[in-house]
């Protein structure tokens, strides 16, 4: 076995026996981007001289008898929307193609201090904005299981990067499932931790209030641990929260009530996802939960909601892309006239963004304009709490929810890029947990004619405590 | 709802994103098509919904309002992104007509 297909917790075991040092755990890293991410695309930079480095040090560190953390000497790769001071962060974006880091985000900092090995960026949808990777101005990353396959998004140059053993795991962004579905595409697992506990300083920002940085891993373990890294009140994150973690909490299968809310299994869903989910909530009857279906009717108003309140501060938060302080800018570009501020920005803004970005801001700021804020951005909001009020009361009745991750499993590169409202429902399962800014977690349900797709544990805001714990019943 | 190419210019000039002539119709196809979808929000009843509804239950986040300075090493960075500059200084177009 190569040391690149190991998990993080058998790494660390590696490492701390002196199996092998950290230096060819990253060297077997590098090989398999070196070998397949030609193909797949997942990385839009790779660090080879600071990874070698970071890595040596863990190994003096190792050799000289000291006690090292689960995170030291692991190699993971950073969606390019977080900052790393001083390297390039593009967003998927050409607006950002020289575009340097001026500080670390928060997390980054973090996975620095717990000794991590970052070896790259990962390639994205553009801002984040699209459910397959296809809408990068960098080429689409292709799904490592077939590569004629999209391997989800907006997350999935990370996604693939983990299936592909190119690093031991990853971090992406979940606004609206960019971290669970594409999990769930490529046969991984993904975590969407509650908002507020994990800061989003030096995330770039697409929609503020539905936005978290979530981790892909291969086992259930490795995603917590991912999650305890980066985890925390941050004062620079007003939105974080002072609240202990609690993960080390057993819980009685035996007393655990799971909801199956009937509203996201209708007809629409493939009779054999259905199944396959179905195996995995007997699993949890055999340990003696209590099993039984529950309802949120406004489930199918969600993604309506998201498809509103997500463009709406998207037009907001990249209004800061005015080619004056950074990127491209149409001031220096010879080959675009300009003769005053409006159109530096008209023309930046037209020639550095991509259509999906264009079609998401456009939305926005007619969904928040005068005479149609009412109609839309307000009744969208006020919908939102509809729908946050009822996960809250069906978390009085169940203790934890089990639905599929998506809808289908990876399609065919281009299959729904020009059709955008089809490609948005990939994330109709998804969407509901940023909505209500509460926890989940997608772990392989098994295969379809070949191919993974995902199960999905949603808990109650801040439990992620028995999210991951039943995750682990189900994944093992 | 249907956008007509007007509608498509005025939300383009909000934007501040320059559309060209022949993108008006696919913009207004997409657009039209997206606000479609979400269309079914107004049949939802929403009478004594909450509109100012926060993820958190936090109600004010407060922190010592300090100045603290950049590093020089930050300062270079934020200067070197500077797409158009002159002596330190970040430099635009003109904003009045001369």
């Amino acid at each position: 076995m190569k040391l690149n297909e190991l998990t993080i917790t058998e790494a660390h075991k590696g490492l701390k026996n002196r199996d092998f040092r950290a230096q060819e755990l990253l060297e077997d890293c590098f090989t398999a981007i070196i070998e397949k991410d030609k193909e797949i695309n997942a990385f839009l930079s790779i660090f080879y001289e600071s990874a070698r480095a970071d890595a040596k040090r863990v190994d003096f560190r190792i050799a000289n008898g000291e006690e090292i953390g689960p995170l030291d000497g692991i190699p993971l790769a950073i969606k390019d929307n977080m900052l790393i001071e001083g390297t390039v962060c593009t967003s998927g974006s050409k607006i950002l193609s020289n575009y340097i880091s001026t500080y670390d985000a928060t997390v980054i900092k973090k996975l620095k201090k717990a000794g991590a090995i970052i070896i790259g960026k990962t390639n994205m949808d553009e801002f984040a904005m699209g459910s397959s990777t296809e809408s990068s101005a960098y080429g689409p990353t292709k799904n490592p299981l077939n590569i004629k396959l999209v391997p989800g998004g907006s997350s999935g140059g990370s996604a693939a990067a983990v299936t592909a053993n190119m690093c031991l795991g990853a971090y992406g962004s979940d606004t609206g499932g960019s971290v669970r579905q594409p999990a769930s595409l490529c046969g991984i697992v993904g975590f969407k931790p509650s908002y507020g506990r994990v800061s989003r300083y030096g995330l770039m920002a697409m929609a503020s209030s539905l936005d978290q940085i979530s981790p892909f891993a291969k086992s259930v373990d490795d995603a917590r641990i991912l999650y305890e890294a980066i985890a925390g009140k941050d004062e620079k994150d007003s939105t974080t929260i002072d609240k202990d973690l609690g993960l080390d909490k057993e819980i009685n299968f035996s007393k655990l009530r799971v909801g199956l809310p009937k509203e996201y299994f209708t007809n629409d869903l493939d009779g054999d996802i259905r199944e396959l989910i179905d195996e995995k909530v007997n699993i949890l009857r055999g340990l003696g939960a209590e099993i039984k279906e529950v309802s949120l009717p406004h489930t199918k108003y969600g993604l309506p909601v998201y498809y509103i309140i997500m463009p709406s501060e998207v037009s907001s938060n990249l209004s800061r892309f005015d080619g004056i302080r950074y990127g491209y800018s149409a001031s220096i570009d010879e080959d675009v006239p300009v003769d005053n501020l409006l159109d530096v920005y008209m023309k930046s803004r037209s020639k550095g963004f991509g259509t999906e970005v264009k079609r998401r801001i456009m939305i926005g700021a007619y969904t928040l304009s005068a005479g149609y804020y009412d109609a839309y951005y307000k009744k969208a909001t006020q919908v939102r709490s509809i729908i946050k009020k009822e996960y809250e009361d069906v978390f009085k009745e169940v203790d934890c929810l089990i639905t599929p991750t998506s809808p289908s499993t990876a399609w065919p590169l281009g299959e729904k890029m020009n059709d955008p409202v089809k490609m948005y429902l990939s994330d109709v399962y998804t969407v509901n947990v940023n909505i209500a800014g509460i926890t989940g977690i997608s772990v392989p349900a098994g295969n379809l004619n070949g191919l993974p797709i995902g199960v999905q544990v949603i808990g109650k805001y801040f439990d992620e405590n028995t999210v991951l714990r039943v995750a682990k019943k189900l994944y093992i | 709802m249907k956008l007509s190419k007007e509608d498509i210019k005025k939300i383009a000039l909000l934007a501040r994103i320059d559309i060209k002539d022949e993108e008006l119709d696919k913009y207004g196809k997409d657009l039209s098509s997206i606000l479609d979808y979400v269309e079914s929000l107004q049949e939802v009843d929403t009478a004594g919904a909450d509109a100012d509804m926060h993820i958190t239950p936090l109600v004010n986040s407060w922190r010592e309002d300090e100045l603290n300075s950049c590093k020089e090493e930050e300062r270079k960075l934020i200067l070197d992104n500077m797409p158009n500059k002159e002596d330190g200084e970040l430099k635009t177009v003109n904003v009045f007509k001369k």
